[in-house]
């Protein structure tokens, strides 16, 4: 009997996951249609500093400018390009919003897994303190700590954003970890003198790989929301490039009520709201893919 | 005079037209269905029996159509199936020929008590005189099937058990008394005795009311059980039609042979049965000349090539195959 | 040798509903002993509780009382070395192929955990050559073209065969096979049987074969024995010729003259066995004493809390009160080439 080849090593299989993920996300057109979005403000966090050189340099006579070729949005209150701003800025925001995700994902994943598979007491146990964590009152918490603390830098900002998000993904995994137990091939593990470690890692994770990654994009589009929001209550330093921190600087210097300001609101607002329709799209275009393919029978 | 045969199936081909090829799930399919009596169509999965059969209430899952052929009804006068339209094909639907599905696809109504989806149906087709005369309707027909009347119209599906379930259905096929019931494995998911049960229900109701049930399935117990007549199919194309005792006592075409040796039997050893070699057929991809070819043991050159045609053998049989006389046979039916 | 000793077990399950706790009793006083290298056939229809049988024989269900002994070792209270050889030595094939095998994972992978986790120091060459050999044995040829596959690119026999190479992988002992065919289509189901068959010649492999599908027994059985099952009990028990040539219980007897025999003439010359009443059984609404009395034509009024035991006629126990009421229905015995005694 020759050794058989590739199909046994871990990493190609891991190459194989990985291209089957990639074709079912070329094949489902919501799905690659938000990955090109989500994939595009990527490359600008990583390389559009260098595409699109920020000039800072304030100047108040170049303020609030209309669009024209040397300014493609026009500027802000202090005479700086929007354009440029909104390019310079995805780098941070997309940093807090992976941070975020990461943070919540990595929490919620490993504490709905324990809490599902082990049941039991630990289930009870782990299940009376994501509710604790679940019925925090986000809002007032948040405008208490902001007359205590500001938050300056963003690794900070990602655990604070956090703490509130990983009890609603720990719940979710809890239930889809409870019904996946129940099924024939994980019963049969136990009788296969298969070991706990495996069933979790191994058997039970890759069948909640798609939801992770749902939630994950879910949580980073959250995460940019929410982030907003604190700058606004004054409970985090922002950059002025980043986009929350071009809405609130605005909304400080008064630009509501100055029409020939409102580009300087709207602009970072709708580079949000492409991030959000990107996150969307993928996230209900991999459910899609996915679903199908796990009923077929 | 009435015509002896309800049904003919005049050299009908279906095709399911997809994209990038044509899947063709019955070939020049030719058979007459006698009035009257149980005629069974058998074969397994892909041998076409439910897509022709549904071409008779023209239910063929799309994208299937008739591409060749045409299937008639002799009623009070012959019809085309695939010609009815509107208000005739939904009087042709369940007045002159209805439907027992299999136990697994409910098609009752969860949301609805029995009583209320018999009338529903009664009086959609104008069939309900009065309201005494229909409850004098529904205790015959649950009479027949050997269920509690009051009991059972008061309740819901839920409430039922599966054999329950199925007799309802049948019931309900009887409701508009049609010429013809279609039966497409009425009692699969069922357990055995209960299986026995409905079967001997089933017999006991055609032979009383002369109505005629065309019945679907893969088991040739149940064939030998209840069939007067036997269709075979295989891959599309018709192979053997008898009736059931000469289809059992001569078992002449290889394929028919193949399959009754091959079922497990209690009066039967172990080693008197003998799977049909070969792999089940892709219907993507069949082969020229006769579609059981590539599994037969007799099979010659000739077979390879040429598809044989549906030969009159006996008074009530016939047969498609090369061993058994393709020159100067009737090859029509008659 | 006996391999598997089963005594007075008892499974109940208890359900909190709406109407407080209920305890629906599944198994009752179940006792069969298993020798060593038979096949032998546990039959009935759905709801008389062989499925539970088979898992609490490999350990996927605790029973509430009783004992399982495994070559004389108590499954439950044995020590960890003898737990240890039991869960590598009994093993379970599943119903539904489709959803013992995880629908991530190839072939392959699914194969590769058990093995590893029996056998922590055998080097991956070694692994990978028993898997393709097992592959090959069940019939799966080229193993090559099967391994990267996924189970929903593979037809239902083929899914079934990887159950079973899977399970032989781990070197049972004893296999539990509940209803392997039943979601096979009809062409293929021999060929898995006659499967089953050869490995138990060629292994020497105990297996238990689960089934609602009498015609089957006498197929893949015919030597062997059989315990027939209603409502979570064994109401007869002996060897396959015997029970189904000359049953002696009333609900073998009804369960033998529904099987069809693909033969008209045999099958429409048959005697019919009438029951009392086609109400199907419910488990948890049946009576203390014989599950079978509301639709049997021989039970009298005290059937019904009577406390079922053996009724031995040579070698083939039956659990009837009134067995001698009960009329022959030998119609399959002289099939079977033997005289049949009662």
């Amino acid at each position: 009997m020759k050794p058989l080849k590739a199909a046994g090593s871990f990493f190609a299989d891991l190459w194989k996951s990985f291209r089957t993920f990639c074709s079912m996300i070329y094949s489902n057109k919501k799905a690659f249609a938000g990955a090109i979005i989500l994939l595009v403000f990527v490359f600008l966090a990583l390389f559009g500093r260098l595409i699109f050189p920020y000039d800072d340099t304030t100047s108040f006579a170049d303020m609030y400018k209309q669009p024209s070729w040397e300014h493609w949005l026009g500027t802000d209150g202090m005479g700086r390009d929007l354009f440029d701003m909104i390019i310079y800025g995805t780098r941070d925001v997309m940093t807090i919003a992976f941070l975020t995700a990461l943070i919540t994902v990595s929490i919620g994943v490993i504490v709905g897994m324990v809490a599902g598979y082990a049941g039991g007491w630990t289930d009870k146990i782990i299940g009376m303190v994501t509710n604790v964590f679940m019925s925090l009152p986000t809002f007032p918490i948040l405008l208490i700590l902001s007359m205590f603390i500001t938050i300056k830098d963003n690794f900070t900002l990602a655990v604070i954003l956090s703490v509130f998000s990983w009890p609603g993904l720990a719940r979710a995994v809890r239930s889809q970890i409870i019904s996946l137990k129940e099924r024939d091939f994980i019963q049969i593990c136990k009788v296969m003198g298969v070991g706990r470690g495996h069933i979790v890692f191994s058997e039970l994770m890759p069948n909640i790989m798609s939801f992770i990654a749902i939630n994950f994009i879910s949580s980073m589009k959250n995460a940019i929301t929410a982030s907003v929001g604190m700058m606004t209550l004054g409970l985090a330093l922002f950059e002025p490039t980043n986009w929350g921190g071009i809405i609130v600087s605005a909304r400080n210097s008064g630009a509501f009520a100055i029409p020939a300001a409102q580009l300087s609101i709207v602009a970072p607002v709708v580079t949000i709201m492409i991030f959000q329709i990107g996150a969307i799209l993928f996230s209900n275009g991999l459910d899609e893919a996915f679903n199908p393919r796990l009923r077929k029978n | 005079m009435e015509n002896e045969n309800i049904v003919t199936f005049d050299n009908v081909t279906i095709d399911y037209v997809m994209k990038k090829y044509n899947l063709r799930a019955v070939t020049d399919f030719t058979l007459n269905i006698r009035r009257g009596g149980i005629t069974a169509f058998v074969g397994e999965s892909g041998s076409g029996k439910t897509t022709a059969v549904s071409a008779l209430l023209q239910a063929i899952s799309s994208p299937g159509k008739i591409t060749q052929g045409k299937v008639v009804f002799h009623g009070d006068e012959d019809v085309d199936v695939s010609e009815l339209k509107g208000e005739e094909l939904r009087r042709f639907r369940w007045e002159q020929v209805s439907m027992v599905f299999q136990a697994s696809q409910s098609t009752l109504n969860p949301l609805m008590t029995i009583y209320d989806q018999f009338y529903e149906t009664a009086f959609y087709h104008g069939a309900v005189a009065s309201k005494e005369a229909f409850a004098e309707r529904l205790d015959e027909l649950f009479d027949m099937v050997k269920l509690d009347a009051r009991r059972v119209l008061k309740a819901y599906p839920h409430q039922m058990s599966g054999g329950m379930k199925q007799r309802v259905m049948i019931a309900f096929a009887l409701l508009l008394r049609p010429s013809l019931v279609i039966l497409d494995e009425p009692t699969t998911a069922l357990d055995v005795i209960t299986q026995k049960y409905i079967f001997n229900q089933l017999i006991e109701i055609n032979r009383k009311l002369n109505t005629t049930f065309l019945l679907l399935t893969h088991d040739i117990g149940i064939v030998a059980k209840a069939a007067d007549y036997v269709a075979v199919m295989y891959a599309g194309s018709i192979m053997e039609y008898a009736d059931v005792y000469t289809l059992f006592g001569e078992k002449l075409h290889p394929y028919t042979r193949g399959l009754i040796n091959s079922t497990p039997s209690l009066i039967r050893d172990a080693g008197e049965i003998k799977p049909i070699p070969g792999a089940p057929p892709d219907i993507r991809s069949l082969p020229e000349g006769c579609p059981f070819h590539p599994r037969c043991e007799f099979c010659t050159e000739r077979c390879k090539t040429q598809k044989p045609k549906l030969i009159r053998r006996g008074e009530h049989h016939w047969i498609a195959c090369h061993l058994y006389g393709q020159d100067g046979g009737e090859h029509e039916n008659s | 040798m006996k391999i598997l000793e089963i005594e007075k077990l008892n499974m109940v399950f208890s359900s909190r509903g709406l109407n407080g706790t209920e305890r629906v009793h599944v198994l009752r006083d179940i006792d069969l002993d298993i020798e060593e290298g038979e096949i032998m056939a546990l039959v009935g229809e759905s709801g008389c509780g062989k499925t539970t049988l088979g898992k609490i024989v490999t350990g996927l269900l605790d029973a509430t009382s009783g004992s399982v002994r495994f070559e004389g070792n108590d499954i439950v209270r044995c020590g960890k070395k003898e737990k240890k050889e039991y869960r590598k030595s009994v093993q379970f094939i599943q119903q539904d192929s489709y959803a013992a095998l995880n629908p991530v994972k190839t072939v392959y992978s699914s194969m590769f955990a058990p093995v590893r986790a029996n056998n922590r120091k055998m080097p991956k060459a070694e692994i990978d050559r028993m898997i393709a050999d097992y592959l090959e044995m069940v019939g799966l040829t080229p193993a090559s073209l099967f391994l990267g596959k996924y189970p929903h690119q593979l037809s239902g026999g083929q899914r079934q065969r990887v159950l079973i190479a899977r399970v032989l992988s781990l070197k049972p002992r004893l296999i539990v096979a509940d209803e392997p065919i039943s979601m096979i289509d009809v062409s293929l189901r021999l060929s898995i049987l006659q499967l089953l068959s050869e490995l138990n010649k060629k292994l020497d492999l105990t297996i238990v074969y689960i089934t609602h599908d009498l015609s089957t027994v006498r197929y893949v059985v015919g030597e062997g024995r059989m315990a027939v099952m209603y409502l979570g009990e064994i109401v007869e028990f002996g060897k396959v010729k015997e029970v189904i040539g000359n049953p002696v219980h009333p609900y073998t007897q009804a369960l033998i003259s529904s099987v069809s025999i693909p033969d008209p003439v045999v099958e429409r010359s048959k005697p019919a066995i009438q029951l009392r009443s086609m109400e199907v059984p419910d488990i948890r609404r049946r009576c203390d004493g014989c599950g079978f009395s509301d639709r049997c034509l021989y039970a009298d009024s005290e059937c019904s809390g009577w406390k079922l035991k053996n009724t031995n006629t040579r070698e083939h126990a039956v659990k009837c009160k009134n067995i001698a009421a009960v009329p022959r229905y030998d119609v399959f015995g002289e099939r079977y080439g033997k005289e049949n005694h009662s």
